[in-house]
């Protein structure tokens, strides 16, 4: 190359490793204010989980302390009561007593006068009286027998009166009352200090909500933040590539095995219009050669025209695709790295070493233009083009996503998830089922995505077992939430399934996990 | 041909230290994946218990007011079968008390009554006696003591009449005091006690929902406790793997150690 090409060359290849680093950067900040986010989010979510439960601890203890209050009160009538009770008895006791031994002594006075009448009676009759004495003094006497037989009645019935009334016992009652004044109080005093306690333990659960949910404030705003450069970095660095590079680019489809890549460029065209220029003028043959990521720095124009001249199986010449794949002065093609027809099994791209090209490894594309002779002779420079290298890519297997996930409550775990899946990627493979607290309507309040999922700690999720030919997930008393919250009931969770290779680590960069998604159809009530 | 030998057993040798070299990393990843594992399962194991640990404090406390609510049950159940023996031994007392009283009343009146005759009588033979000397001094002198013997008796009978009412007015507030009581103690039992009618949980009595609470709080300490064991069970399996894989990492440096060695010593 030409001193003047080597110049502009550096400095575009400083240019892009320059973007290429800040973008590597901000993406690493968007990871880390991810996480942030992510666990700030979780923390809140805990707060919450706490200051729930504790309003339920304060509802369920007021509700015991306001009934305890009630009947106490109606105790506290009972004790006045049985107080006042205590102090009649004895006052009726007394009255009654009294009242026995005043009938007594009154009926042995009637008693005694009835005596005087019968004596009278007596000497009345005997001394033949006449008949107007005789008269009064049998009526008298008729009279007082009938009293004195009353008086006689009133002292037994005042006497039984009496003792009746010494019998009450009510000491053992306002016993019992003044006993149950004491446990009532002592159970009040349980009570309130549950309540008090609950109270607090409810105050401190609020201002920890506050605090977290101002932390997730905040994680949020930074998140989006960095989001919203990691977009701007990344479109920049896209305008960059395609004013400096080409807009070569290597991209991957959405939902690939690992089979191949798109490369897009746009065709270099000469600085000044030329008439009656030749096909894709000034460009005669263009080639892609794939380097391995950490040999780019090595890769020179130098090595990129051996190639071509000596090891064309080394380098895919793109001549007979500049019909179909050209569009609009851009390049775009799929390139499969297996063969066809009988070698549709074997991979049959290689690299710039003559290895074939393999999953799990991190590739770049240099673009390669020889350039037409009459262009070099008008320039009078003979050397050809090539490209900064491409950002890297690696071919990886995305492993299989589970599919009809359902949901059974059994008897011996509180509830069961089956589902299944259907892998070829030849990676071994663990499932692992989270659960996404959700509301009502099934909406999931915080940020969560596979990358997440993947980062979880293994007390947070549970991992599948296989039964047969169908997959089982046991939701036990210990499972909780992707957050490690325990599982409320009543309360609706979402679960969602990752599939994670756990191949051989050095095997491991070759297969991608993959994830069911958020999907509310699969969300049930625990 | 031994000049060719010679590169090959190198070539070999250096391939097989590679191997276990590669395997050693392997074993080591191995033994970080596992390490994670049990340190995450055991800070869940822990927080397991913590719960378990507050479980069976509240269990304890919801036990203790359980029996304090029985023992308070009891009593206000006694209270409330003192309370009615007491009222009907009251009634019983009242009714005689009121019998006695009106008892004493018929006394005093038929008392006045026979007194004014005997009077009337000691008014007649005085009279006879100042026409007809001949009638017995004795029977004069015994109808005086009639007399006063009479006014004792009414004296006598009026201070009886009086306390007995009194006694009277004394058992009849008593007689309502221990029916209140009485109807108090009822009260306060059926409101205090176990609802027989609607769904317990439900209930507003305080015994049913003390019951609830200490069934809750039983319920929640038996899961904690399947909680403490399913962790349990998940942190000595994952402490099984790490094992395993320190143990074959162990037994995979040492054969690379004795490698090394063997090959620098050829």
């Amino acid at each position: 190359m030409d001193t003047y090409n080597e110049n502009l060359r550096a400095s575009v290849a400083t240019l892009l490793q320059g973007q290429e680093l800040e973008l590597k950067k901000v993406q690493a900040e968007a990871d880390a204010s991810m996480f942030t986010l992510y666990y700030a989010q979780g923390a809140a979510q805990v707060a919450n989980d706490r200051l729930v439960t504790t309003k339920k601890i304060v509802n369920a203890a007021a509700v015991l302390n306001r009934s305890a209050v009630e009947n106490n009160d109606l105790l506290q009538t009972n004790l006045s009561t049985v107080t006042m009770v205590d102090s009649n008895v004895k006052q009726s006791v007394t009255d009654a007593a009294v009242s026995a031994s005043n009938v007594q002594i009154a009926a042995t006075a009637v008693i005694r006068l009835a005596s005087d009448i019968g004596s009278i009676y007596n000497i009345a009759q005997a001394s033949g009286m006449d008949t107007e004495i005789s008269h009064y003094a049998t009526e008298v006497m008729e009279l007082m027998k009938d009293t004195a037989y009353d008086a006689e009645k009133a002292s037994q019935l005042a006497m039984e009166a009496s003792v009746l009334t010494a019998e009450i016992s009510t000491a053992s009652v306002s016993d019992k009352v003044k006993t149950a004044n004491t446990s009532m109080g002592a159970l009040l005093k349980i009570l309130s200090a549950d309540l008090a306690s609950a109270e607090q333990a409810n105050v401190s659960a609020q201002a920890s909500l506050d605090q977290a949910r101002a932390s997730a404030m905040q994680a949020n705003g930074k998140f989006t933040n960095i989001d919203t450069a990691n977009t701007a970095i990344n479109n920049a660095y896209r305008l960059l590539i395609a004013e400096v590079n080409l807009a070569l680019q290597v991209q991957l489809p959405d939902n690939y095995e690992g089979s191949g890549f798109n490369v897009s460029f746009n065709l270099i065209k000469s600085p000044f219009t030329q008439k009656n220029a030749a096909d894709h003028y000034p460009v005669k043959d263009y080639y892609l050669i794939l380097v391995k990521d950490k040999a780019q720095t090595n890769f020179t124009l130098a090595s990129a025209e051996n190639i071509i001249a000596d090891h064309s199986e080394r380098c895919i010449s793109l001549s007979g695709l500049m019909g179909a794949a050209v569009k609009d002065g851009s390049f775009s093609s799929r390139f499969d790295i297996y063969g066809t027809g009988a070698k549709k099994n074997e991979v049959v791209l290689k690299n710039a070493n003559g290895d074939k090209i393999e999953t799990g490894t991190d590739y770049v594309v240099f673009l390669v233009a020889i350039l037409m002779d009459e262009y070099k002779k008008a320039i009078n420079v003979f050397d050809d083009f090539i490209s900064i290298p491409s950002s890297s890519f690696r071919l990886a297997k995305e492993l299989a996503i589970a599919t009809g996930l359902t949901v059974t409550k059994t008897g011996i775990t509180p509830c069961s998830i089956g589902f299944a899946v259907d892998e070829h990627s030849g990676s071994p493979v663990a499932y692992r089922c989270i659960l996404l607290e959700a509301d009502d309507k099934g909406n999931v309040g915080f940020y969560f995505n596979l990358r997440l999922a993947e980062q979880l700690s293994p007390g947070n999720y549970t991992e599948a077992i296989k039964t047969k030919n169908a997959w089982t997930v046991n939701i036990g008393a210990s499972a909780t939430d992707n957050f490690g919250k325990r599982l409320v009931k009543g309360t609706r969770y979402i679960p969602v399934v990752i599939s994670v290779s756990t191949s051989e680590m050095e095997n491991l960069s070759k297969f991608i996990n993959s994830w069911t998604g958020i999907d509310v159809s699969h969300s049930f009530v625990y | 041909m031994a000049d060719k030998i010679r590169p090959g057993i190198t070539e070999k040798k250096k391939a097989e230290l590679d191997a276990l070299t590669r395997e050693i990393l392997q074993a080591q990843y191995d033994v970080e994946q596992f390490q994670s594992v049990v340190t995450s399962l055991t800070q869940k194991s822990i927080a397991c218990q913590q719960v378990l640990a507050y479980s069976d404090d509240r269990r304890g406390q919801c036990h203790t007011l359980k029996d304090l609510m029985d023992q308070l049950l009891q009593t206000f159940l006694n209270t409330k079968d003192g309370a009615h023996i007491a009222y009907n031994e009251t009634n019983l007392a009242c009714t005689k008390t009121k019998a006695m009283a009106t008892q004493i009343k018929l006394v005093v009146d038929k008392l006045i009554y026979s007194a004014e005759k005997i009077n009337k009588l000691a008014n007649v033979l005085i009279r006879k006696k100042a026409l007809n000397p001949l009638i017995s001094d004795d029977l004069v002198a015994r109808v005086v003591t009639a007399g006063k013997d009479a006014n004792n008796a009414v004296a006598l009978t009026l201070i009886a009449f009086k306390s007995a009412f009194t006694a009277r007015a004394s058992i009849m507030e008593l007689e309502v005091l221990t029916g209140f009581l009485d109807l108090q103690s009822s009260a306060l039992y059926e409101n205090i006690s176990a609802d027989t009618t609607g769904k317990p949980e439900a209930g507003k009595h305080l015994t049913d929902q003390i019951s609830h609470a200490y069934e809750q709080a039983k319920l929640q300490y038996e899961q904690a406790q399947h909680a403490v064991s399913e962790t349990t069970n998940q942190v000595n399996t994952a402490q099984g793997l790490l094992s395993t894989a320190q143990l074959k990492l162990r037994s995979l440096q040492a054969a690379l150690a004795a490698g090394n060695a063997a090959a620098l010593a050829s």
